[in-house]
């Protein structure tokens, strides 16, 4: 049992030669030398338009790979933490093995599964004491990038609750792929996974941490919302535009301007009937 | 599974119906709803009542009935089309109907509370039939949200109102099975209606869709893509996708006074209700009561609605209860055809009384 000798390629004595005689190879009266020309460097065909296509869609591939990781690496950056390991796309996505498999390197759920809880520029920013003359600004971004994270902290949480959802749904949805479910057609098939997906979403909504961390998911969002709402209407004030508590002054005021003319219309209405009674002609009385 | 053939055959038939069904949706038209005839007889702010016009061989009798409904979604439900219209049966039943139209607020009626709307508009409306019809008192039939008004209003000024109906009405907030309830439980509603404004209808409607995700945002398109060829099915089936997605936004006032004292505190149970500082008691409601429910409601179910059997203090209390669910008790054929003979029938019973 030896080592079978390399077989003898005939290009690469083309090279060996090529370095002893560059200059045969450079002039290009000896590319069309017949004797020359095998060992010359191929110049590359131009590609074809198929191969074009194919190319510039790599690019394109390969930049948004970029973009996407350009994003995950800030994000990373802003410490979200070990919480997001385990976010919102991955177990939907792992619920249903078919989609999965039709999208094995979907790139939101490469997006997602490459984060690290590192520290945070952001953390140590928001801590800091806001100084000089832009202070109350400052505090107003440190605020807002806190309620972010905290947003996103609890839909982090929110999406955890659906874990044993999309865990039962792929149990049992892969029994019926598999035969035992017996279905006659397509639309039965839907059917079943539709009302599996149903039955696995109300046990996870009629528990109780559910309405706990619902409701802290919609107090969060509702929290920035109005952080937001007090940061434009600061900037609407200094460019001299009416804010929205103005304007929710005047609708009060008018609300209950209008249901006192309401409550005085009534009252004069009463009044009116009882000045009518009074009106009324008295029966003669005994004289 | 079929043979690769009936695979096939199936495929072809379900592209064959899907291409005729975009040409029927191409010429539907102006999706029309409503279209029972009717007359405003008095309006205020955005709101607008209604009188239905009396068929004409049949001459209404009786004390007038006016129906109050939700805020979250426009009353037309009730009068969708002629074969599914609550209003046409009741009108068939000889039955004078009134309806309260809310209309859609807007950022001006931000302020509008319970009290305005149970004390202020109910209370105006039932005053302008009173004087339009010359009589002492009317029957009200509250829907939903606009039963649990109705039961405030008709707790304050029972001279008022002769009979009281109420359909799909949460009564105890806090049952077991009430999901809506238990997920607005934790809702820090001061928060909500400060930062908004009006509660946003969208916001709202994706809430209620939310609680049967899939058989209302998928299956719902299944059965339709199987009547998707058919013209009439096709208009009944939009009709109806434009009233579920038509959703009012809701007053900001309105909205936390609402679910501060029934989401929350669960009032009409625990009692401590006041509108106008007049205590609402339940107990205070002496005439007679109809409660309509739904067996298969997932936004009032039974179990929420029942406890006014025992809350009210009528002598005079009937329930019904049917094999529908919160919308199917106003659309379906079967609940559709009997309620307003239900209605009518009770009501006749009792109109020389009081």
């Amino acid at each position: 049992m030896g080592h079978e000798p390399d077989s003898f390629n005939i290009c690469e004595l083309g090279e060996l030669l090529m370095m002893f005689q560059p200059w045969a190879m450079t002039d290009p009266a000896n590319l069309l030398n017949p004797w020359v020309q095998p060992f010359a460097p191929k110049q590359a065909a131009p590609p074809s338009p198929h191969q074009q296509i194919l190319n510039l869609f790599q690019a394109f591939q390969s930049l948004q790979e970029s973009y996407l990781k350009q994003g995950s690496d800030f994000i990373n950056q802003q410490q979200i933490g070990d919480l997001t390991r385990s976010f919102a796309l991955n177990p939907v996505f792992t619920a249903i093995p078919s989609i999965n498999n039709l999208m094995p390197n979907n790139p939101v759920s490469n997006f997602f599964s490459g984060w690290q809880p590192q520290p945070s520029w952001s953390a140590q920013t928001t801590q800091l004491p806001a100084l000089g003359i832009t202070r109350e600004f400052q505090e107003d971004q440190n605020k807002l990038i806190k309620l972010h994270e905290q947003l996103v902290l609890a839909f982090g949480e929110y999406m955890q609750l659906f874990r044993p959802f999309s865990q039962n749904v792929s149990e049992k949805f892969s029994k019926i792929l598999s035969g035992s479910g017996n279905v006659q057609n397509f639309d039965e098939l839907c059917r079943k996974w539709i009302n599996i997906c149903e039955f696995e979403f109300q046990k996870v909504a009629t528990a109780p941490e559910y309405s706990h961390t619902f409701g802290k998911l919609i107090n969060s969002s509702v929290q920035l919302q109005n952080h937001v709402n007090r940061m434009q209407e600061k900037f609407s004030q200094l460019q001299g535009h009416p804010s929205r508590s103005e304007l929710d002054e005047l609708h009060q005021k008018n609300s209950e301007a209008n249901a006192e003319m309401k409550k005085m219309q009534q009252e004069i209405e009463q009044l009116k009937q009882v000045i009518e009674q009074l009106q009324k002609p008295r029966s003669k009385g005994r004289k | 599974m079929n043979t690769q053939q009936e695979l096939l055959q199936n495929s072809i038939e379900f592209q064959t119906r899907i291409q005729k069904g975009f040409k029927v949706m191409g010429e539907l038209g102006e999706i029309r709803v409503g279209l029972s005839a009717k007359t405003p007889i008095y309006n205020e702010n955005k709101l607008v009542l209604y009188r239905y016009l009396p068929l004409p061989e049949i001459e209404p009798i009786g004390t007038p009935l006016i129906i109050v409904y939700a805020l979250v979604n426009r009353p037309y439900i009730v009068d969708l089309y002629p074969q599914r219209s609550l209003v046409q049966g009741l009108l068939n039943q000889g039955l004078d109907v009134y309806l309260i139209d809310w209309g859609y607020p807007t950022s001006g009626d931000r302020y509008l509370d319970l009290t305005d709307y149970v004390d202020g508009y109910i209370n105006r409306c039932v005053d302008a039939v009173l004087n339009e019809i010359g009589c002492s008192k009317v029957n009200l039939l509250g829907i939903c949200q606009g039963g649990s008004m109705s039961l405030c209003y008709s707790a304050l000024y029972p001279e008022k109102v002769k009979n009281l109906i109420t359909m799909v009405t949460p009564v105890d907030f806090h049952t077991p099975d009430n999901l809506l309830s238990n997920w607005f439980r934790e809702i820090d509603v001061d928060l909500l209606v400060d930062t908004m404004g009006n509660v946003s209808g969208v916001l709202l409607n994706s809430i209620f869709l939310s609680l049967k995700p899939f058989q209302l945002g998928i299956e719902k398109y299944l059965d339709f893509a199987k009547i998707v060829d058919q013209p009439e099915k096709v208009e009944n089936f939009m009709r109806m996708e434009k009233w579920i997605f038509d959703s009012p936004d809701q007053a900001g006032e309105m909205f936390r006074t609402f679910l501060k004292a029934f989401f929350h505190e669960n009032r009409f149970v625990r009692g401590g209700l006041k509108i106008q500082n007049r205590v609402v008691r339940l107990r205070d409601l002496r005439q007679p009561l109809l409660n309509i429910m739904a067996k298969h409601d997932h936004l009032v179910p039974p179990a929420a609605s029942k406890p006014l059997k025992y809350l009210a203090g009528s002598n005079d209390y009937t329930e019904l209860v049917y094999d529908t669910g919160h919308i199917g008790i106003y659309v379906s054929s079967k609940a559709g055809g009997d309620i307003p003979i239900q209605i009518s029938d009770w009501l006749r019973s009792r109109e020389t009384a009081n």
